[in-house]
């Protein structure tokens, strides 16, 4: 049995491995080109790769602005309502109430994200965004839209996990010491599961900027360095999922190169967070008997 | 003793007000999740419930495949193509 569940464990970390193996090796070929330069891949702020060969641009800037565009609008939307939720569900609401947001949370953890992308096209943008004027068919606050929708049951899930795990004693002690049941929340409860709670914020964050079929649909396909979130934007998975489609794009080119390059600059973004996520964990863990 | 007067607790009832606020802040966030859900059904089956027949449900052959698409809309992006697609379902902007 023990044997058994070794294998398991060795067979995901051989397909990480597998998976680093592959963005290096074909990555390399990207880099290898006469025509790429390692620092005007990370500061070039240009990215034109259907272009004829002498004009391409392989500036990762506006492909890496993109992403977090549309990250930040969807953090901005489920940061706060997730974490929220999380406390209502856990400090405040009644058992009927809970019996029923529990499982809406449930199906909109479970709604295909291709149906969200169709969403943010089909309604985000029209309804919601068109009064306000400016905004693109494609644009980047109707993409950052659905993936705040697409993160907010992660983080209510697991950030009310990070709050319910924190002790009955500590709340009681803070009820009989006359605290108002907002200032346990804020004072008492959200402090001591403050560790899980940033977990559940990078998790999500990862989710958001790994996003792709949502941004695919509904963020449009030109790479643009700019701040503007109503001007249409391409993010890396975006990217990915277009070239790779693409005819014109033909296996050893080095347009088929860059698509590894793009996935590894991702890896290496989500790895990164994943590690911070880690320290932060380990730093501000609470242990209670 | 300024600094005494600084340390006093808020009044009890204002403490409980703030709580009781911050619990319909709760709420009506929280309930923010069921207003998605429930606009995202509507628009969903507002663009294509008309759609759904016994027909369609039941139909074994796909006449919307690639080739059509390929015919009618030619190699271009998912988003391209949606935005071709879509003004079908009624989203005019596109």
């Amino acid at each position: 049995m023990v044997t058994l569940l070794l294998g398991c464990s060795l067979i995901s970390l051989a397909t990480t491995f597998g998976i680093i193996f592959m963005l290096v090796f074909e990555s390399y070929g990207f880099f290898s080109a006469p025509e790429i330069n390692f620092s005007d891949f990370l500061t070039g702020t240009e990215w034109t790769i259907g272009q004829s060969v002498g004009e391409q641009k392989y500036g990762i800037l506006p492909l890496v602005s993109g992403t977090l565009r549309i990250t930040f609008i969807a953090m901005l939307i489920a940061l706060p309502m997730g974490l929220i939720t999380a406390v209502y569900l856990s400090e405040y609401a009644s058992k009927r109430t809970r019996s029923i947001l529990k499982p809406v949370l449930e199906i909109l953890a479970g709604i295909p994200t291709v149906v969200l992308g169709f969403f943010a096209i089909s309604f985000i943008t029209p309804v919601l965004l068109k009064p306000w004027g400016g905004f693109a068919p494609f644009n980047a606050t109707s993409a950052g839209i659905a993936v705040g929708i697409l993160c907010l049951p992660l983080i209510t899930s697991l950030a009310e996990d990070a709050l319910r795990a924190v002790p009955r004693s500590l709340r009681e002690g803070a009820y009989g010491l006359g605290a108002t049941r907002l200032e346990v929340t804020v004072k008492v409860v959200l402090p001591a599961a403050l560790s899980g709670i940033i977990s559940a914020f990078l998790l999500a964050l990862s989710r958001a900027i790994g996003e792709t079929m949502v941004v695919a649909l509904a963020a449009g396909s030109s790479p643009t360095l700019t701040l503007d979130p109503r001007g249409t934007s391409q993010t890396m998975t975006g990217f990915i999922v277009e070239t790779f489609k693409s005819e014109s794009v033909v296996p050893g080119s080095i347009g088929y190169y860059s698509i590894y390059a793009v996935a590894a600059v991702l890896f290496v973004i989500t790895f990164l967070l994943t590690l911070i996520g880690q320290i932060i964990r380990m730093k501000y863990r609470e242990v209670y008997e | 003793m300024t600094k005494q007067t600084d340390l006093q607790p808020a009044p009890a009832d204002r403490r409980k007000r703030f709580s009781s606020v911050f619990s319909i802040i709760c709420m009506l966030v929280s309930s923010l999740a069921i207003v998605v859900l429930v606009t995202l059904l509507i628009s969903i089956f507002a663009k294509g419930g008309n759609f759904l027949s016994l027909e369609f449900l039941t139909c074994i052959r796909r006449t919307t495949n690639r080739s059509w698409n390929r015919h009618f809309l030619g190699r271009i992006s998912a988003s391209q193509s949606l935005a071709k697609v879509l003004p079908r379902f009624g989203a005019t902007e596109h």
